[in-house]
């Protein structure tokens, strides 16, 4: 039951990501590398940072690579309940000396709550972020949807694959801006190579800005998250 | 002189690495896979069982075949050892009906306070242990509930103790005396949280 629901919901990203490649003046589409390093002090704390470069891969209708901007992340991460967790994150984005772009100081306060129905895990994410740039400042609220479920059996193993599903509403207000809403859709595969590392990629589609004028921006994301 | 040392070195090297590989993994299997034995058994099931699934679980140096499938409504997980003989058979339960049982879960519930704070029962199970004979009216016993003599309870639990929140897979006779309890690892979440 799982792998048809799966699947479904692949069958949809890819049926969004195809309506997004023909509105093609508003597409653009980008590629994000990140590395993870996750550690458990205990079960009540966790430590998370995080190395992010995103890069232009398709941008005014042609095929071009063009680094954008380079993220350095961390969050603390705290058990409050059988199924919650509570985040506190701080992120510094580098901009200005990339690509002439506004850097940004962000901090994000994050409540998840992650339960199981059979092999698949459900989880819900609620962001509140505040974000430092050196001309505004912008707030916004996201909700996350993810699920996910291991490929082989009913628990990850090292040497097992697993799929991540996620649908997210992101919500953007400041003073003398306009209120903008995105929505995004992810699909990633993942793999455990051993027990310490996992190495995922997938494709993410965003709808930006759909109640003023949608962008339409398609992502390829790869990551290797570590545990330490 | 130096050659000792280094049969020495290697023994205790090979000592850490064996004690390193306790690893507990399981794998989804067709019947093939599955010993001989069980193999047969498995079909000679009652007809009416749904979404059968089959794994190879590897703990540490054990190994060990299970068959979960649902049967007249029931969740059942079937274990055989790697000679195809059955070792029991799993059925979960619901915490309103271990509830109705109330001497054995107020042991349990003690048990488990002694441990923290807070408890949450994630899953229960009734364990019945093959007695060695008669595989067949065993299991039909098991499956159509006319099944008689003693049976386990097996419940994985969260608690939360003072200083953190562990998650425990223990055992209990039909009396609530506790007989295995045991840390399991949660799975991991890092990889989505962010």
């Amino acid at each position: 039951m799982g792998i048809y629901y799966t699947k479904k919901i692949f069958g949809f990203i890819l049926l969004l990501i195809s309506i997004s490649l023909k509105a093609q003046s508003n597409f653009s589409g980008l590629g994000e590398t990140g590395l993870t390093f996750n550690k458990s002090f205990s079960e009540n704390y966790k430590a998370n940072f995080s190395l992010k470069s995103r890069y232009f891969l398709y941008q005014d209708a042609s095929f071009s690579y063009d680094t954008r901007q380079l993220d350095l992340a961390h969050f603390s991460t705290f058990k409050i309940g059988f199924n919650y967790s509570a985040s506190l994150g701080f992120q510094y984005r580098e901009r200005s000396v990339i690509d002439n772009g506004p850097d940004e100081i962000r901090l994000t306060q994050q409540v998840n709550y992650k339960s199981n129905i059979a092999t698949l895990r459900v989880g819900h994410r609620f962001r509140l972020e505040e974000r430092f740039f050196e001309k505004l400042t912008v707030f916004r609220l996201r909700y996350r949807l993810a699920i996910d479920r291991p490929l082989q059996g009913q628990k990850l193993d090292t040497g097992e694959g697993y799929l991540i599903g996620t649908a997210e509403t992101v919500s953007s207000f400041g003073q003398n801006i306009n209120t903008t809403h995105d929505i995004r859709f992810s699909a990633l595969l993942g793999w455990q190579i051993s027990k310490t590392t996992k190495l995922q990629g997938g494709l993410e589609y965003r709808m930006e800005a759909y109640n003023v004028q949608s962008q339409h921006v398609l992502f390829l994301l790869t990551s290797a998250i570590i545990q330490l | 002189m130096k050659k000792r040392y280094l049969i020495l070195g290697l023994f205790f090297f090979c000592v850490i690495l064996n004690a390193q590989s306790k690893d507990e993994r399981e794998e989804r299997v067709k019947l093939k896979d599955f010993p001989v034995k069980a193999q047969d058994v498995i079909r000679q099931l009652p007809n009416g069982y749904k979404r059968m699934r089959l794994y190879k679980e590897t703990d540490g140096e054990k190994v060990s075949y299970e068959a979960k499938f649902k049967f007249k409504k029931q969740l059942v997980s079937l274990e055989f050892n790697t000679l195809g003989g059955i070792e029991d058979i799993e059925i979960e339960m619901t915490k309103k009906a271990l509830k109705k049982q109330r001497e054995l879960f107020k042991k349990i519930e003690n048990f488990l306070k002694s441990k923290g704070k807070k408890y949450k029962l994630i899953r229960i199970q009734e364990q019945y242990i093959f007695p060695g004979i008669d595989a067949l009216p065993f299991l039909l016993s098991v499956l159509n509930k006319t099944y008689a003599e003693a049976i386990n309870y097996e419940l994985i639990v969260q608690v939360k103790t003072d200083k953190d929140w562990i998650f425990l897979e223990t055992l209990f006779n039909e009396s609530g005396e506790l007989l295995i309890s045991r840390y399991i690892k949660p799975s991991s979440y890092g990889h989505i949280l962010y």
